[in-house]
């Protein structure tokens, strides 16, 4: 992928506008009684100067070519998100042992090794967080 | 002598066989983390705080500070016998603990380093315990307007020591200030940038931020390494350095345990720092400084002493002032936090249990970890042998079951993977989180010295150069920010002229 220095110091200095703006709508008070809007102007314009400082400098920087493995990471937070997004339905063991399977296939593991290690994933969940430092994680409404 | 009957005690709560346990299980888990490539110490505190939250704050403290010692150890093996740093500041290690590796000598190395560590351990906590209690009683006279500047100082010698770009350590600093904001307004009760959750009321959890931006997106980060380890496979035999190794180790132990007490202090400057400034104050007082990075253990020893030494030199500022040098020990304020305890000066008067209990086990730790890392090397071996496809599936799943274990949130698991796929990003920026992090706890305790202080004054800003502490934290913080401009314009000059 291709990447320029300004692409970043442009993201920043967006996100510094939403809070400035953000900030204003909160109301900003004076030097006496500073409001609640005080604080967040203060330092998204402090990240707003700065993205500025940065975008200036690197406005003719000469792209570069930035490597990844881009869908093994998005494989990871999809899995990732999955997790997050399933345990309360499918419970804390099936998330667990999909998840780890996924894991371990990303990684380029053959299919009986990702079965082994997601059995032995939700065990590991299983004894260690469950039954002996007794976290409660849901068992799941679906079953 | 108080301080001496208060180190007692401390020896008291810390032999209790609860936190002799802790202590135990932090330094073996914490030298895992630095021998295996992939997970850092401040990761490795962030996975691992939720798992103590059924014990008390000292024990709790106790085990992290024992992982984070251990992570320290630990990252030396890996430089030595595979040539890959298992964090950071054992980048060093590795020029000339590796080549001595290949000539034969792993075990000499390894027990320096260890030795080195231990020695270098138990000469910072003396320090430690001279310098914290001044320290915090010096702090006691510290009122709103002093701790703003001490915060904005510490986050501007942070930006300053980040490597790369001052801007972008800035920036991320400014970002950390940003999201500290979100939540209840302490002063007014006002929701702010919460966007309706509740979830948010109380700010952005600081663990989903830390275990995303430390614990996943080193995962994200490794997942693309598939760097080839070399394991060492000789036999490792005579790990106890010669006499010879010692009269060449002496004094680079003692000066690297001196600069990396002085440097952890600083924010920022903490055990990586140390280990590149000791290694290059030792290759130039050398008698042969040709040797160094061909094996020469001065080089190993000197570092290692370094490193150590700056990891407990940062525990100063965090526990008698309450503000953190490095990601670290931000993660472990944030624990404090977490677990009710007010860091800061008063520290040591209303919780003397915790202090002198986590001081006294640290040295118990650093003898642990000596008796540990000689015996268990071989273990050590193995482990790193374990393919990274195996080991970072255990991680992550380590962190989604930690993360939503302490609120059974799925806020949360959302919030520490959309933080872990922003750390990955901005580490492929060439932008260091650790600002952000330290930012996003001292934000909320910054921006109420702040308006504390505009409110005290009446809104008048000379009042932050009223105040003598005050305007001098101030002035350094100034001096740093245009110490980049001034070094920058020189050397254009610099250049036309040449």
């Amino acid at each position: 992928m291709t990447y320029r220095d300004w692409y970043g110091a442009l993201a920043f200095l967006l996100a510094s506008a939403a809070v400035v703006a953000g900030a204003i709508r909160l109301g900003v008070g004076t030097l006496r009684d500073p409001g609640s809007g005080f604080a967040p102007l203060a330092f998204a314009a402090v990240l707003g100067l700065l993205s500025v400082i940065r975008l200036v400098g690197t406005i003719r920087a000469a792209p570069y070519r930035v490597e990844g493995r881009w869908l093994r990471v998005a494989a990871v937070c999809i899995l990732l998100l999955a997790w997050g997004l399933a345990v309360q339905t499918v419970g804390y063991l099936v998330a667990t042992f999909l998840v780890a399977i996924g894991f371990v296939l990303v990684g380029g593991r053959s299919v009986y090794a990702a079965l082994a290690f997601g059995v032995g994933a939700a065990l590991a969940v299983e004894f260690v967080f469950v039954r002996w430092l007794a976290t409660p994680l849901p068992r799941g409404t679906l079953f | 002598m108080e301080t001496l009957d208060l180190l007692a005690q401390g020896f008291q709560v810390a032999l209790t066989p609860t936190n002799l346990l802790f202590a135990l299980v932090g330094v073996t888990v914490g030298t895992l983390v630095g021998v295996l490539p992939g997970l850092g110490p401040s990761g490795a505190l962030a996975i691992l705080l939720p798992t103590t939250y059924q014990a008390s704050p000292v024990s709790s403290i106790i085990m992290l500070a024992g992982i984070y010692h251990g992570a320290m150890y630990g990252g030396s093996t890996t430089s030595v016998l595979v040539n890959i740093p298992g964090e950071a500041s054992s980048v060093v290690t590795c020029l000339d603990g590796y080549q001595m590796a290949r000539r034969g000598r792993a075990g000499p190395a390894l027990g320096m380093a260890a030795f080195a560590s231990f020695i270098a351990g138990t000469l910072s906590l003396v320090g430690l315990i001279l310098l914290a209690p001044p320290l915090a009683a010096f702090a006691l006279r510290f009122g709103p307007t002093e701790y703003f500047a001490l915060m904005v100082a510490g986050l501007v010698i942070l930006s300053y020591m980040t490597h790369g770009s001052m801007v972008k350590g800035l920036m991320m600093a400014a970002a950390g200030l940003v999201l500290g904001t979100v939540g209840l307004d302490t002063i007014t009760g006002r929701p702010r940038f919460t966007f309706g959750l509740t979830e948010l009321s109380d700010g952005i959890g600081f663990l989903p931020m830390a275990m995303g931006l430390f614990g996943i997106a080193e995962v994200l980060v490794g997942l693309e390494g598939g760097e080839k380890r070399d394991v060492y496979t000789g036999r490792l035999h005579g790990l106890l350095p010669t006499r010879r190794d010692w009269s060449e180790s002496g004094l680079p132990i003692a000066r690297g345990s001196v600069i990396g007490f002085l440097l952890g202090i600083l924010p920022g400057g903490g055990a990586v720092l140390s280990s590149f400034v000791s290694y290059a104050v030792e290759r130039r007082l050398a008698r042969r400084p040709e040797e160094f990075g061909k094996g020469a253990i001065a080089g190993l020893a000197g570092p290692e002493a370094a490193n150590n030494a700056g990891s407990t030199g940062a525990f100063i500022p965090m526990l008698s002032l309450g503000i953190p040098s490095n990601s670290a020990t931000a993660i472990l304020l944030g624990a404090l936090l977490i677990y009710g305890v007010q860091p800061g000066p008063l520290l040591m008067r209303t919780h003397p249990d915790l202090f002198w209990g986590v001081v006294a086990s640290m040295y118990l730790g650093n003898l642990m970890l000596l008796m540990l890392n000689l015996p268990l090397i071989g273990l050590w071996v193995r482990l790193l042998r374990v393919p990274y496809d195996y080991l970072f599936p255990a991680i992550l799943l380590f962190c989604l079951v930690g993360v939503y274990s302490v609120n059974n949130s799925t806020t949360e698991v959302l919030l520490m993977v959309a933080f872990g796929l922003l750390g990955y990003l901005l580490r492929k920026a060439g932008f260091d989180p650790a600002p952000m992090v330290l930012a996003l706890i001292l934000g909320p305790m910054l921006e109420l010295n702040f308006r504390q202080a505009l409110i005290l004054s009446q809104g008048d800003l000379t009042a932050f150069v009223r105040h003598p502490i005050a305007a001098v934290l101030l002035l350094v913080a100034a001096v740093l920010l245009v110490l980049p401009i001034v070094q920058d314009l020189s050397r254009k000059k610099g250049d036309r002229h040449a």
